[in-house]
């Protein structure tokens, strides 16, 4: 209002009448992008635990000059202002070149009129008019970054002048002491302190983007003592939190960030490598080939047979020694390994023609067929090998190429596809967990294999429960399973036996990836206790447990269905007999301890938990990206001890990178760049990379583009050079396998018919490349989730490439075109370059910071956009070869939701769930609490919180000790 | 398509912009929030993932005559109306709710929660035949009102609030 009209005199003069002149106000201003509005809200969050007082904010951005428009966006950075304590107004400036709005001075009177206790005003960092928020407040914080340049600069500074405390937030960036030791300096220059110690200058380094940084509890107390001294209002804060000086525990440590430069470089070298040994290679079989030109003939019966050879074979000297010679001295030089290559190679050949092929996998084993017959009766071989003769071919071939599962795997990093198992996973996950069982039964009845994927719906991948609230209530069960207990996930994979060798399960979850996780591995275990308890014919031990924790407590018994408890067709009950119990409830300590040991060490599956990219594209993260990481560490420590092989502790996605808009490019290499941040952050943990990385998975989208055609190669090819000649990790951690999802962003609302055609050629495209699983989209997915039949549809197409089609009965059938090859080279080197920006932007970690990443897919996803708009990027049916109508988007008449009875039934299950366990789980909380703190294994203690405890009620208790996600414009 | 020139309000106009709760697709309210600033609006931008609670508070702090929400998620005709009742609720009706969510939400769904008191829910068509800008000016020509000019006694209740 006083913004407004400013005219409105009487107003302000009885305003001013009641203003408290006893309530203190705070200024805080800086340099743009010092991360001001962070650490204002670190400020806010200490003050709304130290103290029982309430808060206002004042910030001022700018105003653009030429729209009058302003982003005021400070808002989106703070996590804990929506308290009833605190009251924010955001002004913007309405005047050019100034940081302070006009009405400032009325806004800090509106506050101190309404009595808030303290007033924080907040401007922006721009101008040179700084300093004129000292006439508006009666203590003043300066926030500045350590890359200020030459300490010269900070001679310009007027606010060193002014300020009463000056913060150099971002302590993690180089050279940092040396800053804070040049601003102390200049601190003592301009207040004529020369005598005062440097520590006790209001000088500090903080890093308010990490979570409870002792920097930051030091600026508090600092900041609560000068408001005393200065303006005699004492917060008297509760406990007095400790201050120290500011550490940073450093994701990747500061010497490994060049980690991309280096596997670029270290790719490069190797393919400088091969080009120098195909070179002597080929040489070497030139000169044999010469030697055998020259070689004098072998006498024949009639004493002189004129060869025509010897016309041209000069005369003189000693050509075969010579020659010999130059053999020698090459063969020396050729480089061990690839001796031994050439010399196999005849060997190799004879191999692959052979009926069957047999190889070992972890002492097991494998026969399997090498050829296929065709209707005509021809045997078509899986795998086809070049015909190369000369030696530099053949190397260049197994240097760069090599049979699907040998180095560097461009083919393939298995020798054979799984027999009896196409790479078909299919997803669910809609309404409870009783529809989507019913779902995932449907999809697999009748398949040797059970690969189930998982949707889950957004509130669970928020890591909340289903509540009545309505923002909340609305999103239950749509567009994915609500799960919020272990009694949720135990209905959701009843029937299928998690811990046999066909079933896999992968689950779409990150931010609360480790608690969906902790409730998989607790139903896996309590299944194979169910096992246990049948074999040896213990069920009078359930039913006493059951009586014990139910029946004596006027508990009800938790059961299958809403109301309904028919199983669905193919659900043979396995999990469900200790619903609402865990096996150690039931079994003596020793024998579960033993069947926990064996069905976690047993379990195959995936769990996407790929906190990199949700930063980067798809925003489902709820923790701090840094507690996020150490929680992904914890789960990998958790699945080295623990033995656990079959299951990947990570799914590291392109997908939703490609999906927000990213070329096939910036897909692959952002996606495998994050892959190699993890695998630096766990060797900083100190553990070995043959024993995480064969628990590293990958997840692409195939769209249409020619670069799909290789994606997998380049992947295969980029991660075993790095992982052997850079990693020295073994061939296990050298093989990438990866997961394919075709393009849902290529599907389109207009003729949706066409939208399997799509898929079908982007299916081809992931099979003929060999991926090691593969969805595919249903035709109508661009305007609904899928029906049954749709999902069928999808499944067929599948199911036709790889029974039907003739040339996908082999196995590598685009190696040895010459634009594979070329196209693999291509984006190899363009992926690699990609490396090199973001390893310019200090990895990725430092490019996330300056929202690189996210800068690139939005400009390409732009550039889609208007190519697509003006028609130069053809679509059928949506921009060419419309039909007689227009082809319009078509609209569905009615979208499958989750139904009332659904929602109101996850409700009352939570409920039911919290109150019997709510005398377990406080402590349990606290105990997990207790070890994030203390740095310990955080996945251990979830995986005991999990079986009392609800998702939501976890996801709160770590946010006090981990901190909530800061959103990013 | 002409190109549509950009509404000049008589009003300082603010909006909050968000997404829904548990939704992160931000990319579309960026794009809307870029053009309500190009247009002369000051916009308080909450980014994704946020509460009807703290998108009605922060509307009301900031004294914003509208929302612009995208939800893209479902559940959107309890998002919607629980804004709407929320802000009624907090007294302040006359803030005015835009929406957007794709072929998400339904045309039957669309006219429902215009009913009920949502001033637009924009679908694809509407998109395609006004185009970002003549979206933009359609919320801003709504918007273009007076924040409020008297107190209207409130006055003496200011010590009292929290």
């Amino acid at each position: 209002m006083v913004e407004n009209y400013p005219s409105n005199a009487g107003f302000l003069t009885e305003l001013k009448k009641i203003t408290n002149k006893e309530i203190p106000v705070l200024g805080i201003t800086g340099t743009g992008g010092a991360g001001k509005s962070s650490l204002v809200d670190e400020l806010v969050r200490r003050y709304l635990m130290e103290t029982d007082k309430t808060l206002a904010i004042i910030s001022v951005d700018p105003s653009k000059r030429k729209t009058g428009g302003a982003l005021l966006g400070d808002r989106i950075r703070m996590n804990s202002i929506n308290s009833p304590r605190v009251y924010m107004r955001s002004l913007a400036t309405r005047q050019a070149n100034l940081a302070l709005s006009k009405y400032v001075q009325e806004a800090i009177d509106i506050c101190k009129a309404a009595g808030y206790d303290l007033i924080i005003v907040e401007t922006s960092g721009i101008g040179q008019s700084d300093t004129m928020i000292t006439d508006y407040c009666d203590l003043s914080l300066y926030v500045m970054t350590p890359e200020f340049g030459a300490a010269t600069q900070l001679e310009k500074i007027d606010m060193l002048d002014f300020a009463d405390i000056v913060v150099l937030n971002k302590f993690d960036k180089r050279g940092a002491l040396d800053a804070l030791r040049d601003v102390k300096k200049q601190y003592k220059r301009n207040h004529q302190l020369f005598d005062a110690k440097d520590s006790d200058l209001p000088v500090f380094g903080t890093m308010a983007s990490q979570f409870n940084d002792p920097g930051m509890n030091s600026l508090f107390v600092a900041l609560i003592k000068t408001i005393k001294a200065k303006t005699g209002v004492d917060f008297r804060t509760k406990n007095e939190m400790v201050g120290e000086d500011a550490e940073k525990s450093y994701i990747i440590p500061p010497d490994r960030t060049r980690y991309l430069a280096e596997i670029a470089e270290s790719s490069a070298a190797y393919n400088e490598w091969v080009d120098a040994q195909c070179k002597i290679a080929q040489q070497l079989f030139q000169v044999k080939g010469v030697m055998e030109l020259t070689a004098p003939p072998k006498p024949s019966p009639e004493g002189r047979a004129l060869k025509a050879n010897q016309k041209v074979s000069p005369t003189g000297g000693d050509l075969e020694g010579a020659l010999q010679d130059i053999y020698t001295h090459l063969e020396e030089s050729l480089d061990a390994e690839c001796r031994k290559l050439l010399r196999e190679w005849p060997q190799t050949i004879e191999t692959y023609k052979a009926d069957n092929f047999i190889y070992k996998v972890r002492d097991k084993e494998i026969k399997q067929p090498l050829y296929y017959t065709s209707l005509s009766q021809l045997r078509v071989p899986k795998i086809s090998l070049p015909k190369y003769e000369a030696w530099g071919d053949v190397l260049r071939w197994l240097l760069t190429e090599n049979v699907p599962g040998e180095f560097p795997y461009a083919a393939g990093v298995f020798p054979l596809k799984r027999e009896g198992e196409d790479p078909t996973r299919m997803f669910a996950g809609e309404g409870g967990p009783e529809r989507t069982n019913k779902r995932f039964h449907y999809v697999s009845l009748g398949q040797p294999a059970h690969r189930l994927s998982t949707a889950f719906d957004s509130v669970t991948l928020y890591g909340e429960d289903p509540h009545l609230r309505p923002d909340i209530y609305g999103k239950i069960g749509n567009s994915g399973v609500s799960i919020a207990t272990l009694d949720d996930a135990k209905k959701l994979y009843s029937g299928f036996d998690l811990c046999h060798a066909a079933t896999s399960v992968s689950m779409t979850i990150n931010g609360p990836a480790p608690m969906l996780l902790g409730f998989f591995m607790n139903a896996a275990i309590d299944q194979q206790c169910e096992k246990y308890i049948i074999d040896h014919k213990l069920e009078h031990l359930v039913e006493a447990a059951f009586k014990a924790n139910y029946d004596d407590k006027k508990l009800k018994r938790p059961h299958y269905g809403a109301t309904d408890p028919t199983l669905p067709e193919g659900n043979s009950g396995l999990g469900l007999m200790l619903l609402g119990l865990t096996g150690d409830q039931v079994l003596p300590a020793d024998v579960y301890a033993k069947i926990r040991a064996h069905a976690i060490s047993t379990v195959r599956g995936t769990v996407q938990a790929d906190i990199l990219k949700e930063d980067q594209a798809q925003n489902t993260c709820i923790f701090s990206t840094e507690f996020a990481l150490r929680m992904m560490g914890d789960i990998q420590q958790y699945f080295i001890s623990e033995k656990v092989r079959n299951f990947y502790s990570v799914s590291i996605s392109g997908y939703h990178i490609a999906e927000a808009g990213a070329n096939p490019i910036t897909q692959l290499a952002f996606t495998l760049s994050n892959g190699f941040t993890y695998v630096e952050y766990y060797l900083s943990r100190g553990m070995n990379i043959d024993d995480f990385a064969p628990n590293l998975s990958f997840f692409f989208s195939n769209g249409i583009d020619p670069e799909y055609s290789v994606i997998g190669r380049v992947a295969r090819r980029i991660w075993a050079k790095a992982m052997k000649n850079k990693y020295k990790g073994n061939d296990r951690a050298q093989k990438l396998k990866y997961h394919i999802q075709t393009s849902g962003r290529s599907l389109h609302a207009q003729e949706i018919d066409f939208n399997d055609i799509r898929t079908t050629l982007q299916a081809l495209y992931a099979i003929y490349d060999n991926c090691n699983s593969l969805h595919t989209n249903a035709y109508d997915e661009a305007i609904t989730t899928p029906t049954e039949e749709s999902v069928r549809r999808a499944m067929a197409i599948q199911l036709i490439i790889n029974r039907e089609l003739g040339l996908a009965k082999n196995e590598n059938p685009i190696q040895g075109a010459f634009i594979i090859e070329e196209l693999t080279d291509l984006v190899e080197n363009a992926v690699l370059a990609e490396f090199k920006r973001i390893n310019d932007r200090g990895g990725v970690l430092g490019a996330m910071e300056t929202m690189y990443q996210r800068g690139k897919i939005q400009e390409e996803s732009l550039y889609y956009e208007t190519l697509k708009h003006t028609g130069e990027y053809p679509i059928v049916g949506v921009n060419t070869f419309l039909n007689k109508n227009g082809s319009p988007t078509i609209i569905p008449s009615e979208v499958i939701r989750a139904t009332e009875e659904e929602k109101q039934y996850q409700i009352s299950a939570l409920e039911a769930f919290k109150h019997r366990n709510e005398s377990r789980a406080p402590q349990l909380l606290k105990n997990l609490q207790k070890t994030a703190v203390a740095g310990e294994n955080i996945f251990e203690s979830l995986m005991e919180a999990c079986k009392y405890c609800s998702l939501g009620q976890i996801s709160h208790a770590l946010y006090e000790v981990g901190g909530q996600y800061r959103r990013n414009m | 398509m002409d190109a549509v020139s950009v509404y000049k309000p008589q009003n300082k106009i603010r909006f909050v912009t968000a997404t829904s709760l548990f939704d992160g697709h931000d990319a579309t309210i960026n794009i809307m929030r870029r053009i309500l600033q190009s247009s002369g609006a000051e916009v308080i931008h909450l980014g994704h993932n946020r509460s009807v609670d703290e998108v009605v508070n922060c509307a009301i702090q900031e004294d914003v005559q509208g929302i612009a929400l995208t939800s893209y998620q479902g559940g959107h005709i309890e998002y919607f109306k629980y804004i709407y009742d929320l802000l009624k609720e907090r007294g302040a009706g006359h803030i005015k709710i835009f929406g957007g969510g794709g072929g998400v939400i339904l045309p039957h769904e669309i006219k429902e929660l215009q009913d009920y008191g949502i001033a637009r829910i924009y679908s694809p068509d509407d998109g395609r035949h006004m185009g970002l800008q003549g979206m933009i000016n359609d919320m801003m020509r709504q918007c273009d009102t007076p924040i409020t000019s008297h107190l209207n006694g409130e006055m003496k209740y200011l010590p009292k609030k929290r």
